[in-house]
């Protein structure tokens, strides 16, 4: 191979100083915010956030599951609409899909654009408010959480178009064998789509554990609070945890005051744990359904 | 390859003569009943939380009242008073300018970042450095704004951040930008890129990915230097991506980013001037006041214009290169 010139060693160096800082820079916030979470709380306001543990200090996170209910609740009614919301997505995407991917169906372009159109038009806040609210009865149901967010228009084309991608003669033997549509979507269709079905599936599972607006708009009873609105409360509202710890948990402090920073620190890193350790063995599918979603057949 | 944000396709019918129902109607449905009743909780589902909400826009011809028939649409009929109320207030301008102003600098700080990361990338020769800044790069997309948030604070709070303790390591002077609202367009812009940036890039690796190596090796031989090949042959093969993305982003120019904006500053009166947009506007306008009939009216504004923008881009794209067209 030809040796290359100094310049384009130099370019190669300054994209890779550049991409590299880049990366460091995306990690700084997440070390910063795990390190004051494993600090003590006076140590932290004294001297402000570190970038390495100065006094290592378990006091927040012993508080968050043992004080109070609050952060474990909230675990588990994300766990809650985080499943149910991504069986119900894939259900309802998958269902929708298979008969729009097929030639036979006559009316399938008709149905297609009837969904297309939601992505260009939508109505807004305020009837979505009144449509929940009023029309569907959901204000402080979990269903909110789970069922609005199951379908659109985006997942139903990544979809069909993967149906079409499968062989048509699949589907055709099968139907010479005198099975129906249905058994053809659940025996051949889904079993072929398990790559678009775990994109899907992931990208919708994100959006359900990241979801607090439509608790915000829907939900005020604390108890079903999802993991990210508990924290949006603890950032408009520092004390919100702390105020209602019980009383064991306030005596073994002694007189030392409730860590309200460290507790907000150590919520929001328990709530994107999961995620950061998971992400690295999960990063492909997420780049491969992009990409399946970016490219022209 | 091309790169396209997705192909609605839509059968043979044209979208317009799709919608007329002709003779043989039931005879389809009598056909294939189980196709039908497949797609049937799909379109059920369309209709009540998107189209139902798009009906539900006639709120903003009325002065809403919640005791009125038909969930409040029977209200008494004001023609465009919604409008005319929101349109001659102070507010309008200012928050319409915000949104504007910040999405304009969102898309493009966005879009020159991703692709000077993606072709940065591209460039790398130490695959493990190429991995792990990737990977890391990757990451904060998958981080809601609410923790972001929690980052934010241990950025910027103005006694125990890290920025203002770097700028005093420097001699500098503490920033409170808490209560500083001229720094925020600059900090939102940060936060952006610090979250989307990354993730941004796979579009762009991708098309980078699919030129083929000939045309590198033949820029090569010609003398190029690698900033050469940047130049002349990745950047412009990068045209038509960026061209899309530009559309796909100038639909929402008028949509501000509520689910940031909420969360990162919440309802701070001090940082308004520069950070209230259209959304969060509506938002307290519907949550504080009541205020149904003007934030319906709002929200029509923003979809019609919003409407309007993609068409105008698409067509505009298609007239110059009809490589770059959305649909």
């Amino acid at each position: 191979m030809r040796k290359e010139s100094l310049v384009d060693r130099a370019t190669v160096a300054g994209f890779t100083i550049i991409c590299a800082l880049f990366g460091l820079m995306c990690l700084m916030p997440l070390w910063v915010a795990l390190v004051a979470s494993f600090s003590n709380e006076y140590a932290l306001i004294r001297s402000g956030y570190q970038i390495w543990v100065n006094q290592l200090d378990f006091t927040s996170y012993r508080l968050i599951f043992s004080g109070s209910d609050d952060v474990l609740r909230a675990y588990g009614v994300t766990i809650l609409t985080t499943s149910l919301g991504v069986g119900t997505t894939l259900f309802l995407t998958a269902l929708t899909a298979f008969p729009l991917s097929l030639r036979s169906m006559r009316y399938r372009g008709a149905i297609s654009f009837f969904a297309y159109f939601t992505m260009l038009f939508n109505g807004g806040l305020v009837p979505n408010y009144i449509l929940t609210v009023r029309f569907l009865h959901l204000k402080n149901n979990l269903l909110v959480l789970i069922i609005p967010a199951a379908l659109n228009a985006y997942n139903l084309f990544l979809m069909r178009n993967y149906f079409q991608t499968l062989p048509e003669s699949l589907a055709e033997s099968a139907k010479i064998d005198g099975a129906g549509d249905f058994r053809i979507f659940r025996s051949i269709a889904l079993p072929l789509a398990k790559p678009i079905l775990a994109t899907i599936g992931l990208f919708a599972a994100m959006g359900y554990w990241n979801e607090w607006y439509r608790v915000l708009l829907y939900i005020d009873r604390r108890n079903m609070f999802t993991l990210q609105f508990l924290i949006m409360k603890l950032q408009q509202q520092v004390d919100f945890l702390s105020s209602s710890m019980n009383p064991q948990a306030r005596q073994s402090l002694g007189n030392i005051p409730i860590p309200t920073i460290g507790i907000r620190l150590a919520t929001a890193m328990v709530s994107i744990g999961p995620i950061v350790l998971l992400y690295p063995f999960l990063q492909r599918y997420f780049i491969g359904g992009i990409l399946i979603g970016s490219v022209k057949g | 390859m091309r790169v396209k944000a997705f192909t609605p396709t839509f059968g043979q019918d044209s979208p317009a003569s799709a919608f007329r129902v002709r003779p043989g109607f039931l005879r389809e449905l009598a056909l294939h009943p189980s196709l039908y009743l497949m797609v049937l909780p799909g379109v059920l589902f369309f209709l009540i939380f998107n189209y139902l909400p798009m009906a539900g826009l006639a709120i903003a011809f009325v002065d809403y009242s919640p005791i009125a028939p038909f969930f409040g649409l029977g209200s008494r009929f004001v023609g465009f008073e919604n409008f005319r109320f929101f349109f001659t207030s102070n507010d309008w301008s200012r928050i319409t300018l915000n949104t504007f102003y910040l999405n304009t600098l969102f898309i493009s700080t966005g879009l020159i970042t991703q692709m000077l990361l993606a072709v940065g990338l591209n460039e790398m020769r130490a695959q493990g450095v190429k991995r792990l800044s990737q990977t890391l790069m990757f990451l904060p997309n998958f981080i809601s704004w609410t923790v972001v948030s929690v980052f934010s604070i241990a950025l910027f709070s103005t006694n125990e951040g890290l920025t203002n303790k770097f700028i005093m390591a420097f001699g500098g002077k503490t920033v409170n930008f808490y209560q500083t609202a001229s720094v925020w367009p600059g900090l939102l812009v940060a936060l952006r890129l610090w979250k989307g940036a990354g993730f941004g890039t796979v579009i762009y690796l991708s098309t980078i990915a699919g030129i083929s190596q000939e045309v590198y090796e033949a820029a090569t031989i010609d003398g190029a230097s690698r900033m050469g090949r940047i130049r002349y042959v990745t950047l412009p093969l990068l045209k038509t991506t960026t061209a899309i993305l530009l559309i796909m982003s100038i639909g929402g120019i008028f949509n501000g980013d509520l689910g940031m904006i909420y969360a990162l500053i919440g309802d701070n009166p001090m940082l308004r001037s520069t950070t209230d947009v259209i959304d969060t506007y509506v938002y307290r306008a519907l949550r504080l006041n009541n205020d149904y009939g003007m934030s319906a009216a709002v929200g029509l504004f923003q979809s019609i214009t919003g409407f309007v923008f993609v068409v105008g881009a698409n067509a505009i794209a298609k007239k110059l290169d009809s490589e770059s067209a959305l649909f």
